[in-house]
């Protein structure tokens, strides 16, 4: 869907920034938001307050907690899918190497 | 810091703890506020199959197997409960990682503070018409995000509310914009940065869909 909506918006993105913290992804206050979110899902208390602190700065408080709420659904959906057994189909599978992160094994097709 | 929440998040939160506070499809209200519970870490000593579930979906959702679940319903935890489990765990995850990011204490549960709880049975509210098509629970026509729940009405209509809350609405002509809209904005952060957070955190939870 990032692929999507920046194909959508004719912006030009990088999406191996997804998988490193030290590639630039290409949006606005792309570390910032990256930065949140990982302080948040891994509720790690002293990041975040520092994390909050420079997105509220960069792209303001709303959308900061925009972006707090959209990590929290997804806390929600990928439960749902590794539980329920959904992962990956096979038009999906190159999605791994394009965000510089290799499926896991237990998603490769056996053989 | 403590962050103002996004338009509609406390009124979600009322909602939920009012879904925990009653009946399921298969759970008693008391029962969902066991598994809530157990999947915060505050019944460690809970050994029952709902208990192990609960904890597992809430900490190593990533780690989960069709075997896994093969031994808890073996183990007497019909596939119907696991679902109902699931969905609470879920959303319960959900609001409380977004209550952690605000920078605000985690609320307790309606147990805790003696809420209004609700003795009723289990309503027994279930899909007739869900299948094993594509996943290891029955869902009601094939497996994706939107019907994984499916095959529990109650705990489906529970995920969207969350989903349109705190994201997007996953079908067009509902409360916020929908996720067909690629240009959608909300509260100031564009489409490709809520994908970005997407993307982020399926990865930090190791969840590859």
């Amino acid at each position: 869907m990032l692929r999507a909506s920046a194909r959508h918006l004719d912006h030009e993105i990088d999406l191996t920034g997804v998988g490193s913290v030290v590639v630039d992804p290409g949006l606005v206050g792309g570390a910032e938001i990256g930065a949140v979110t990982e302080a948040v899902v891994l509720r790690d208390e002293i990041e975040r307050d520092v994390a909050v602190q420079r997105s509220v700065d960069v792209i303001g408080a709303e959308a900061t907690a925009r972006t707090i709420a959209v990590a929290g659904n997804f806390e929600m959906m990928n439960r749902l899918l590794d539980a329920a057994g959904v992962g990956p189909t096979v038009e999906m599978r190159p999605i791994g190497d394009l965000i510089g992160v290799p499926l896991p094994d237990r998603f490769l097709p056996e053989g | 810091m403590v962050l103002d929440p996004i338009p509609g998040f406390d009124e979600l939160v009322d909602r939920e703890w009012q879904r925990l506070a009653s009946p399921g499809a298969t759970m008693s209200a008391a029962e969902r506020l066991r598994v809530a519970a157990a999947a915060r870490g505050d019944r460690p000593d809970d050994l029952t199959p709902e208990a192990r579930a609960a904890r597992t979906i809430h900490d190593a959702p990533a780690t989960i197997t069709e075997d896994w679940i093969a031994d808890l319903t073996a183990d007497g935890l019909a596939i119907e409960r696991y679902v109902e489990v699931l969905g609470v765990v879920a959303r319960l995850r959900a609001v409380d990682t977004t209550t952690f990011g605000l920078g605000r204490s985690r609320r307790p549960l309606p147990e805790d503070v003696a809420d209004d709880v609700s003795d009723d049975a289990p309503t027994g509210q279930l899909a007739v018409d869900a299948a094993y098509d594509g996943a290891w629970l029955p869902t009601v026509g094939p497996a994706w995000p939107p019907s994984i729940l499916s095959a529990l009405p109650g705990e489906l209509a529970g995920m969207h509310d969350v989903h349109d809350t705190l994201y997007l609405s996953a079908a067009p002509g509902g409360v916020a914009p929908s996720m067909a809209e690629l240009g959608a904005v909300r509260d100031g952060l564009d489409r490709m940065q809520m994908e970005f957070v997407a993307a982020r955190t399926s990865l930090i939870n190791d969840c590859f869909f």
